[in-house]
């Protein structure tokens, strides 16, 4: 019942209940003082009274007492009428009036209990004043009056001290019980300021879990939302508090999520197909390239040593033939090369090796391989390298790959002059370019040189082969080295290829 | 005495032209399909040298350059393993079975029968 209810008014119910108890506590605290107030009056306003006046009478008929006493002495000695005696008559009698009055309050005052002791008083002082009266106007003289007014006194005196003293008795009664009650009182206000505190705790308790409880419920299956498990239920949407509204939200965002979630795996799945037939691609292309390249170079082989007389000598037609087979076919291969590595590069699945290495031994097996090529044509092939180069890290292969590519189109593309190579370090870089004093590239056609299979002029290219892919992967080759290359050319008057890269590839990589 | 060099080449055309070229540079040599009749070969006919094609059937080229480098009989003789320019990652293999050189196909004769010279002067 509790659990259906609103959170703004669930925040409530505790301290309200609370308060109440409080209210309680204070109720009875009132009802306990207001009865303690009833036994103290009762103790101030009753018994005491009685004992107090009760003690006062004691001394009034003490007095009366001694007078009479006095009387009866001086009776004898003094006439009748002198004033001494007329004034003490009257003081006597007086003082009866004031203890009338005196014994009324007492009897106001006193309790049922004491209406015996009380009686008594009042007979014995009716007898005691008789006696006294008589005694007063004469009637009555002689030792034997007095001892009978000694003995009324004695009486009245042991009733008086009787009443006095169980008036005290039954204030010290009323003391003691309202002790009692008072203890009793204390036990039950700290049973009961105990018995509230343990009910707020509990209630608290209670109430922060009928609060808390649905949320932490709407967590978990947020959670697990979240956590992609779409087959989870919404519980509490058919409440009308605000978990119910939460619920509601929380449904749609699962449903949405649902959605998203379908929609994800279909694209993972869809991804995965993707890199799955690009994998195929890559791997029937790295298959047949070996199985194209398998015969091509038997076809090289066999050339090669008919090149070299193995088979008996040739003769000069021959041989020109044996040549332009053995030219074809080094092209065909390179074609092969080239495809395979761009179609590596384009599935992502060309990686560089690093290590360290020495540019200078790398321009030095670039000149040593292209030089006899340089010199057929005729051309001075150079080298311009500074004393001291420091070590290089990357990947020598594929860097000596872009090399020989520079070099060798340099000396396709000049028909005389000459073809430097020059490489230097600075700031960390190396830059290396290589000049020619061929028929240049056109500006429009400097960008384009480096995409796939374009070359500036397809007339030249035919006439001097070359696949069109080489400066394309050399490019690629740079970039994955975080390098740039580039061609500063003008028509007629050569061109100049650079290209530039981080002295210790891994190094930069890491530091950028 | 002629030299003997044992060729480990699945390939028809590879051993003839390596039959060819070596033996009409003074070699003696003999051959073997597989990596395992590479292994039989070389107990059975102390070469001189062998050159160890990469890619063979039953057992590759890589394991037996290992099997042969580790028989402390075998060890001595130079081998020189023929890696395949399209697979990335052969020449630290190569390196790491044991061979003494490698040669990257497509290789030129003449350049085979220099490496080859490096170790059979």
């Amino acid at each position: 019942m509790l659990n259906q209810l609103p959170i703004r008014i669930k925040v409530f119910i505790a301290p309200a209940i609370i308060i109440a108890l409080m209210l309680c506590v204070m109720l009875v605290s009132e009802l306990a003082l207001r009865r303690q107030q009833a036994a103290f009056l009762q103790v101030v306003g009753g018994s005491l009274t009685t004992s107090v006046e009760t003690t006062k009478l004691l001394l009034a008929v003490a007095d009366i007492q001694s007078e009479m006493l006095r009387y009866t002495q001086l009776q004898q000695r003094l006439p009748s009428g002198d004033q001494i005696l007329i004034d003490l008559r009257r003081s006597i009698v007086s003082k009866y009036q004031a203890i009338d009055s005196l014994f009324e309050q007492v009897k106001s005052t006193s309790m049922k209990s004491e209406s015996d002791a009380v009686s008594n008083i009042s007979d014995f002082l009716t007898i005691h004043r008789a006696v006294s009266l008589k005694i007063l106007e004469g009637e009555a003289t002689g030792s034997m009056t007095v001892s009978t007014l000694l003995a009324h006194y004695q009486q009245l005196q042991s009733y008086i001290v009787e009443l006095a003293s169980r008036s005290l008795e039954s204030a010290q009664v009323t003391e003691s019980e309202t002790e009692k009650y008072i203890d009793r009182f204390s036990y039950v206000l700290y049973a009961g300021s105990a018995a509230i505190i343990a009910i707020s705790i509990l209630l608290t308790f209670y109430i922060g879990r009928a609060i808390s409880g649905p949320l932490t419920n709407m967590i978990k299956v947020m959670n697990s939302i979240a956590n992609g498990n779409s087959a989870v239920s919404v519980p509490g949407m058919e409440r009308r508090d605000e978990i119910g509204a939460m619920a509601k939200a929380v449904d749609v965002f699962a449903t949405v999520s649902k959605e998203l979630h379908k929609r994800e795996l279909s694209l993972i799945e869809a991804r995965a197909m993707a890199e799955s037939a690009s994998q195929h691609k890559s791997q029937f292309l790295a298959n047949m390239s070996h199985e194209l390249r398998t015969p091509l170079n038997a076809i090289l082989g066999y050339t090669e040593l008919m090149s070299d007389n193995i088979y008996g000598d040739i003769s000069g037609k021959m041989r020109e033939v044996v040549d332009r087979i053995q030219r074809n076919g080094k092209h065909l291969l390179g074609l092969i090369n080239d495809v395979l590595d761009l179609s590596k590069i384009e599935a992502g699945q060309l990686t560089l090796s690093f290590a360290d290495y020495s540019l200078k031994e790398m321009v030095q097996s670039v000149f040593t391989a292209i030089e006899p090529l340089a010199s057929e044509k005729g051309l001075t092939l150079k080298i311009e390298l500074p004393a001291d180069l420091p070590r290089g890290h990357g990947d020598e292969r594929r860097l000596t790959q872009v090399l020989l590519n520079l070099v060798g189109n340099a000396i396709k593309f000049t028909d005389k002059g000459e073809v430097v190579i020059r490489a230097s370090a600075a700031e960390g870089s190396f830059a290396i370019a290589v000049r020619d004093t061929g028929h240049g590239v056109a500006e429009g056609d400097q960008t384009k040189i480096f995409e796939q299979f374009q070359q500036a002029d397809n007339t030249a290219t035919r006439k001097k082969g070359g696949t069109g892919l080489g400066l394309s992967i050399s490019k690629r080759i740079i970039e994955m080295h975080g390098g740039r290359i580039w061609v500063e050319s003008r028509l007629r008057q050569g061109s100049t290829f650079y290209f530039t890269l981080p002295v210790n590839v891994e190094q930069q990589v890491a530091s950028s | 005495m002629k030299r003997r060099i044992l060729v480990v080449e699945d390939q028809e055309d590879n051993r003839r032209i390596l039959r060819d070229l070596l033996t009409h540079a003074g070699f003696d040599m003999v051959e073997a399909e597989n990596g395992e009749e590479g292994i039989a070969a070389t107990v059975a006919q102390r070469p001189d040298l062998i050159l160890m094609d990469i890619q063979l059937p039953v057992l590759d080229g890589y394991e037996a350059t290992r099997r042969i480098k580790a028989d402390p009989t075998l060890k001595a003789i130079p081998i020189i393993v023929v890696t395949s320019f399209a697979l990335s990652g052969d020449e630290n293999k190569a390196r790491a079975a044991g061979c003494d050189a490698y040669i990257t196909k497509p290789y030129s004769p003449r350049a085979l029968l220099a490496k080859i010279r490096e170790f059979l002067p």
